[in-house]
């Protein structure tokens, strides 16, 4: 028998379906010594858990490996780093634990129900501007901007910012690919330079008259943690910039999936099911595809002993079709219950946004799905951003029929 | 990846004189030792130093390529191909 073919995680068949890839790896090499990434690579739900909850796996230093980039370049890009700062998802510092709980502060300043006809809002105008229409594009018509002007609207930014800031966005998430290239980095900082400007201003605005209203609300946290200005501002930026791509790329996938499957749109359309709908698209077809981690000290993987410094690629994607843990896996079961899925990690860096995102998918995928009629692909194929650590729709046509 | 529209030609005798300097100012690599088949692993680099080479390769040569060609490709020749196959310039080998 042929050894495992060790994959290039960066090889487009790979994009355009790892779930092939993965259900290999896992039956054959759960412990997969992937040379490309120098790294292991992990596939089962049981690995997988257990290295996100272990206390010497630790989130990939990114803070000091760009500056090391940066360091041999001999360049500095000071307001690229405020962010890698900001992104609490890269720090296992004591100070990780503080960001955290600003940020769910945030987010749960009113009960998470009270955001519903805000999330409800957003959706019907969105839907409004596609009624009548014949075919559009799923993803940049829809599930692209509508987390961008929820978070922007909780937030309190005043619409005529949204664009400006959804460029200044656009693209960071490519800061979690295997490789950078250092005229990424270049671009990514200028655009930090953007965004911060225009979250500084509104900062500066809210202070002098506060209004009812997120950046208000995180103005007033940071006081009481001590968080100066500048690090707020990069927090608010961080806080548009994780809340906007993922839950675009979590809509997206999810329309996808049921456009191509039968029986998700009736189980999405039927109130008594979305929720349950909407929890096993996450798990069949979640945006993040892994969670880096290294060990901080000699230690175990799953039962192989490892020196310090090895690296863990955690692929949450394969972990969720994991056939020990959902049999059957790659079959949709609303309410098929199982073990928790990781579409939104797991352990100290679980995603702190998970509730506000789960409702937001519930009520646009719903409203979607019962307010546009019946609804087909028109392209075969689908074409996904290059990015490496999240499945993420380029585009999806559509036609009504 | 992005290819630029119009493909420079590149020559193998530039790339590598430029990689030859490079390696010595950066790693104190005797220039003779770089040649087209020597593999990059056995001038100690890391994945740090490949993903400045190819940024400084793009400055050099007005191109843009993988951050990862000289993590990927295990020498001078490997990256030549990938170069020319990804339309990235036209190589012409000149020695």
């Amino acid at each position: 028998m042929a050894p495992t073919r060790s994959f290039d995680p960066r090889d487009p068949e790979f994009r355009t379906d790892p779930h092939r890839f993965f259900a290999r790896l896992r039956r054959e090499d759960p412990l997969h010594w992937n040379p490309h990434l120098k790294a292991y690579a992990l596939t089962r739900h049981r690995d997988v858990f257990q290295v996100l909850r272990h206390p010497h796996f630790l989130a990939t230093p990114m803070r000091a490996n760009t500056a090391t980039l940066l360091r041999r370049s001999g360049r500095s890009l000071p307001t690229l780093d405020r962010l890698i700062e900001a992104a609490v998802l890269f720090d296992s510092t004591p100070g990780h634990r503080e960001a955290r709980r600003m940020l769910v502060a945030t987010l749960n300043m009113r009960p998470l129900g009270e955001y519903a006809p805000l999330m409800a809002d957003v959706t019907d105008r969105l839907i409004d501007a596609l009624r009548g229409r014949p075919s559009f594009d799923a993803v940049s018509d829809f599930a692209d901007p509508l987390p961008v002007h929820v978070i922007h609207r909780v937030l309190g930014i005043p619409e005529e910012l949204f664009d400006t800031l959804r460029a200044a966005t656009w693209g960071l998430d490519g800061l979690f690919n295997y490789v950078k290239a250092i005229r990424e980095l270049v671009a990514w900082d200028a655009q930090c330079r953007t965004g911060f400007a225009v979250i500084d201003d509104l900062v500066r605005q809210r202070r002098a008259a506060p209004r009812e209203d997120g950046i208000t609300r995180m103005i007033a946290l940071a006081a009481q943690d001590g968080i100066d200005h500048e690090r707020l501002v990069a927090r608010i930026f961080f806080l548009i910039m994780v809340a906007s791509d993922t839950t675009s790329a979590t809509i997206g996938n999810a329309i996808a999936l049921a456009l191509a499957t039968p029986g998700i749109v009736d189980a999405i359309t039927d109130p008594a099911t979305t929720a349950a709908a909407v929890e096993e698209l996450l798990r069949l077809e979640g945006t993040a595809l892994f969670a880096a981690r290294y060990a901080d000290r000699d230690t175990e993987l799953a039962g192989l002993a490892v020196p310090e410094g090895t690296v863990a690629y955690c692929y949450l994607a394969a972990a969720n079709r994991d056939p020990e843990a959902y049999p059957d896996p790659d079959r949709f079961v609303a309410g098929r219950g199982g073990p928790p899925h990781f579409a939104f990690g797991d352990g100290i860096h679980a995603c702190i946004g998970a509730s506000f995102a789960r409702l937001e998918a519930r009520i646009a995928l719903h409203a979607f799905f019962t307010r546009l009629g019946p609804l087909r692909r028109v392209e075969a194929g689908t074409s996904w951003l290059p990015l490496d650590a999240f499945r993420h729709l380029a585009r999806l046509p559509v036609a009504v029929d | 990846m992005t290819s630029t529209p119009t493909r420079p030609k590149l020559r193998t005798t530039a790339i590598k004189a430029w990689l030859a300097g490079h390696l010595h100012d950066v790693l104190g690599i005797p220039t003779e030792q770089i040649t087209a088949d020597a593999t990059f692993e056995t001038f100690g680099l890391d994945s740090v130093d490949g993903v400045v080479m190819a940024s400084e390769l793009e400055t050099a040569f007005g191109i843009e390529v993988d951050p990862a060609l000289f993590l990927r490709n295990p020498t001078l020749e490997a990256v030549f191909q990938e170069l020319q196959d990804e339309g990235i310039a036209d190589i012409e080998h000149d020695g």
